[in-house]
């Protein structure tokens, strides 16, 4: 049995049943966790090229499938990414059945899955690159519906993703001249360049990182936060991989350059972020000032790095996820908007949806004993020898994105004449899943160590990086 | 009467009807090369300057064929004709949705109006403007120029060695660099979902000219294929819930 398809036709089938199903939301969240949460144990679990009994006979499960000349492969490396964007997709589509979703999210976060794999299995992962453009316009599907029928964010994610593709592709053209010639050392200088430029796009980095705020604001915020955790974490894995296989790339200059793009992102993240007045918005800049820490933290070139950058990417989703999920409550009950304005005093009708947004955000904002404090405090401590002034730049823009939380929160929790008239009007269902969100946010901040073993282990997938 | 169509020991040799699609890149070899490459830019120069969705979609199926032709220059004729069905096919799903748009916008457009004044009750039926000039887009003159200027860069482009490919015909590499020039050029103009999606073809389009003379492998090509047709459902989609954006 072929291990790769399994993993790529299991979703893709899945995805199809839960679009048939798409009168009963809970029976689709119930399918497509399921879904996920078996393929993370298989992730986690499955004998690689050994026989194995399953069902009463002897399996032989294949790590490898090869079609039409290329080869998707699943490697005991991709085992920790793997699992995580499982089980963070797990939590995710078990959340939908409670939160304000398009209708098109489940089926086609559920292709996604598919694609995703595709992503991590292709050889050589060059092409990657092709299923990440397909894994945008699967995503387009998820971000617009009638409900919300602003395509501004979702089409500029689909060009920026359409013209980075060209790049990494063209730069997979000159590695293999490089290593038909090795003397000439044209083709890596223009690898080097054209990858860049790719990651560039790809990794949404200043001045392509317009996408992210407005599809934060026009879109569905839960379905918002799954493309900015699951996708980007991808992007991210797929950026790792390069710097993980290719020596040439570790050079001091593509490390500066890393840093220099990650504080870019960080510094502008931040300070957009201060001058919000909508919630939407707001989370883009909050999003684009973590994807700027993680990439610092990559720039380190330093195995603590990594694994800084690594807990940072995984522990964005637990505060999105938790963020997403209250917002599209909030932003339900106030015809459609996440205004400041328009959301006066709705913490005292909405008070779970409210703090579920308070928290996830402060967590994205990388707020002490919440989750998303660890992997930054983990960086701060390695830019405080090595970078000092990074260190100010990140927790500046910190300090602005919980400024501008905190301006939200005063007008989520203003008293109004007319709240007392109206009852908690919190989704009973909702509240659950919200106040687990909180719990596990808290958690991680209190107990890091319950994670940082994980962490650990994902960054020995990347060998070559963590020496 | 024998299995090969012959009466008792006569042959009859039945006249060809229809010719192979490899037979038909053979007829139209001469055409596929400076002709094939100006008529694809005029092709995109046209979908970057006209907003009409009909003159829009033919550009883009006339781009797809001449496409087509230019690929049977780098890669065997067989795949160049499934480039091409593939450009073709999409142009199908374009002109579907497209038209599905444009008649719910006409309904919505011939809305009734009653004026609150006429105790009558008349309705009045506000119909969209009729002129032939109306799809006509303000700054036309302007997008000319612009497209012209893009073609002259496109053609300087495609003449520096250090940017083309050995087994490129200069043709294929000006028709390339053409294509993704007027297709970002038309990125940078419009937010309309169908129009973005004719214009991230062409680009598409240009780069796979340039990357079928580098990976002419199979999987690759299918992929690229996968690929168009993915982006062209996602901006359908895109088009059809779109809803208040200027």
């Amino acid at each position: 049995m072929s291990v790769p398809v399994l993993m790529l036709a299991t979703p893709a089938v899945a995805a199809v049943i839960v679009y048939v199903l798409q009168r009963w939301r809970w029976a689709q969240a119930i399918i497509a966790a399921t879904v996920c949460a078996l393929l993370a144990l298989l992730a986690l679990q499955i004998p690689l090229d050994q026989v194995a009994v399953f069902a009463g006979r002897d399996v032989t499960f294949q790590g490898t499938w090869s079609v039409l000349g290329r080869a998707f492969t699943f490697a005991p490396e991709n085992r920790p990414a793997l699992t995580f964007i499982y089980v963070a997709s797990m939590f995710f589509f078990a959340g939908a059945g409670a939160a304000k979703v398009p209708s098109a999210f489940l089926p086609a976060g559920l292709l996604s899955m598919s694609l995703l794999t595709a992503t991590l299995f292709v050889q050589p992962f060059l092409f990657a690159a092709l299923f990440l453009e397909m894994l945008a316009a699967t995503s387009v599907l998820m971000l617009s519906d009638d409900d919300h029928p602003f395509t501004r964010g979702s089409l500029r994610l689909l060009v920026f993703v359409t013209l980075g593709v060209p790049f990494i592709l063209l730069a997979g053209w000159q590695i293999e001249g490089a290593t038909s010639s090795p003397d000439d050392l044209t083709f890596l200088s223009r690898a080097t360049v054209l990858l860049d430029v790719g990651l560039l796009i790809l990794l949404a980095i200043l001045p392509f990182h317009s996408w992210i705020p407005t599809v934060a604001e026009e879109s569905s915020p839960y379905a918002a936060a799954f493309v900015f955790t699951v996708v980007q974490t991808v992007v991210m894995f797929f950026m790792l991989n390069f710097f993980n296989q290719y020596a040439w790339l570790r050079s001091p200059t593509e490390f500066a350059l890393l840093r220099f793009g990650g504080v870019a992102m960080v510094i502008g993240g931040g300070a957009f972020a201060f001058a919000q007045r909508r919630f939407g918005r707001l989370m883009g800049y909050a999003v684009m000032a973590d994807i700027g820490a993680a990439m610092l933290a990559v720039g380190l070139g330093t195995a603590d790095g990594l694994r800084a950058a690594l807990a940072i990417v995984a522990l964005r989703s637990i505060g999105l996820a938790v963020w997403g999920m209250g917002l599209g409550w909030l932003r339900a009950n106030a015809k459609d908007s996440t205004d400041f304005e328009d959301l006066v005093g709705k913490a005292w009708r909405f008070p779970f949806a409210s703090i579920a947004v308070v928290i996830g955000g402060l967590s994205l904002a990388g707020l002490p004993l919440t989750a998303g404090f660890v992997g930054r405090w983990a960086l701060y401590r390695q830019l405080a020898v090595s970078d000092y002034g990074f260190a100010i730049a990140l927790l500046a823009a910190s300090g602005s994105v919980m400024l501008a939380y905190a301006r939200g929160a005063a007008s989520l929790f203003k008293r109004t004449s007319t709240d007392e008239a109206f009852p908690i009007q919190d989704d009973q269902v909702a509240v659950v899943f919200l106040a687990i969100g909180v719990a596990a946010i808290l958690f991680v901040g209190l107990f890091p160590q319950t994670i940082l073993p994980t962490v650990t282990q994902a960054a020995g997938a990347f060998k070559a990086l963590v020496k | 009467m024998d299995s090969g169509g012959g009466v008792d020991g006569v042959v009859v040799v039945l006249p060809k009807m229809i010719p192979t699609f490899t037979e038909l890149i053979e007829q139209f070899s001469s055409f596929a090369s400076t002709p094939a490459a100006v008529g694809v830019l005029i092709a995109a120069g046209i979908i970057v300057a006209i907003t009409d969705w009909r003159v829009s979609v033919f550009a883009l199926a006339c781009q797809s064929i001449l496409a087509g032709l230019l690929f049977s220059r780098v890669l065997p004729p067989q795949l160049a004709g499934v480039k091409m069905i593939v450009g073709l096919l999409i142009c199908v799903q374009m002109f579907l949705t497209a038209r599905q748009i444009a008649s719910k916008k006409k309904s919505e457009a011939l809305t009734v109006i009653i004026s609150p004044d006429d105790q009558s009750g008349t309705a009045v039926a506000a119909s969209p403007d009729q002129s032939p000039f109306r799809n006509i887009p303000v700054g036309l003159p302007f997008r000319v120029v612009a497209v012209i200027m893009i073609i002259i860069v496109g053609w300087q482009l495609s003449q520096i060695p250090d940017l083309t490919v050995s087994g490129l015909p200069p043709a294929v590499s000006l028709a390339a660099f053409g294509l993704a020039g007027l297709g970002l050029l038309g990125l940078g103009l419009t937010e309309e979902p169908l129009k973005v999606g004719m214009l991230l073809i062409t680009v598409l389009t240009g780069f796979e000219m340039y990357y079928a003379a580098v990976e002419p492998a199979l999987a690759v090509i299918a992929l690229l294929a996968v690929v168009d047709f993915a982006v062209v459902l996602s901006v359908c989609y895109l088009a059809a819930v779109r809803r208040g954006e200027a």
